[in-house]
């Protein structure tokens, strides 16, 4: 196993996840489909999907808002949580937001028309915005990837 | 900072903090004003 300087390990990961993260975007909200393809009634597996995604959605929310990496060593965490990440992440949550909020009202006033449960309308808001602000980050750092 | 910040400050594309611009003048023996400027 070749010996890796922290620089360089940082270099290698910030690329992966330039890769990764606009993939597990689409992954995030191509599920969506598929739960509202067949909505969760009182199953074991119904409850459990709506568990998975909790998880899956505190989890990404969790490494957009920290950086993630948490398993690497701090400097090496530091490095790859830079200003420059650190910038594009604010710009994410901040597209995040505007999303979740347009969700919202999209879904206020399409309520009177097509009643929805609030699982659902939960489900949605939630996921406009993690899954918006993770392809924005995606997106962000996928362009500077090339520039260098 | 990675390769990544180092790039996108220099092609324009970032606008680093002043704190970061400083380290960056430091760490090239340069003043800051020799690195970052306001066009006219």
């Amino acid at each position: 196993m070749v010996e890796r300087t922290i620089s360089e390990q940082a270099e290698r990961l910030s690329h992966r996840r330039a890769r990764m993260v606009v993939v597990l975007a689409i992954f995030y909200l191509a599920q969506q489909v598929s739960f509202f393809a067949s909505p969760p009634g009182d199953r074991l597996v119904d409850h459990f999907k709506i568990g998975a995604w909790a998880v899956m959605s505190a989890v990404l929310l969790a490494a957009l808002v920290t950086g993630g990496f948490w398993r690497r060593k701090p400097e090496l965490r530091a490095m790859l949580n830079d200003e420059l990440s650190r910038a594009h992440r604010a710009d994410a949550i901040a597209t995040g937001f505007v999303l979740s909020m347009l969700s919202g009202i999209v879904l206020y006033v399409l309520g009177t028309a097509f009643p929805m449960s609030d699982r659902e309308v939960i489900h949605l808001i939630v996921s406009a915005g993690i899954g918006g602000a993770l392809i924005r980050f995606g997106m962000l750092d996928r362009r500077d990837d090339r520039i260098g | 900072m990675t390769r990544k910040t180092v790039n996108t400050v220099e092609n324009g594309v970032f606008v680093p903090s002043a704190l970061l611009a400083m380290k960056l003048a430091c760490a090239l023996k340069e003043p800051v004003e020799a690195l970052f400027w306001i066009e006219d």
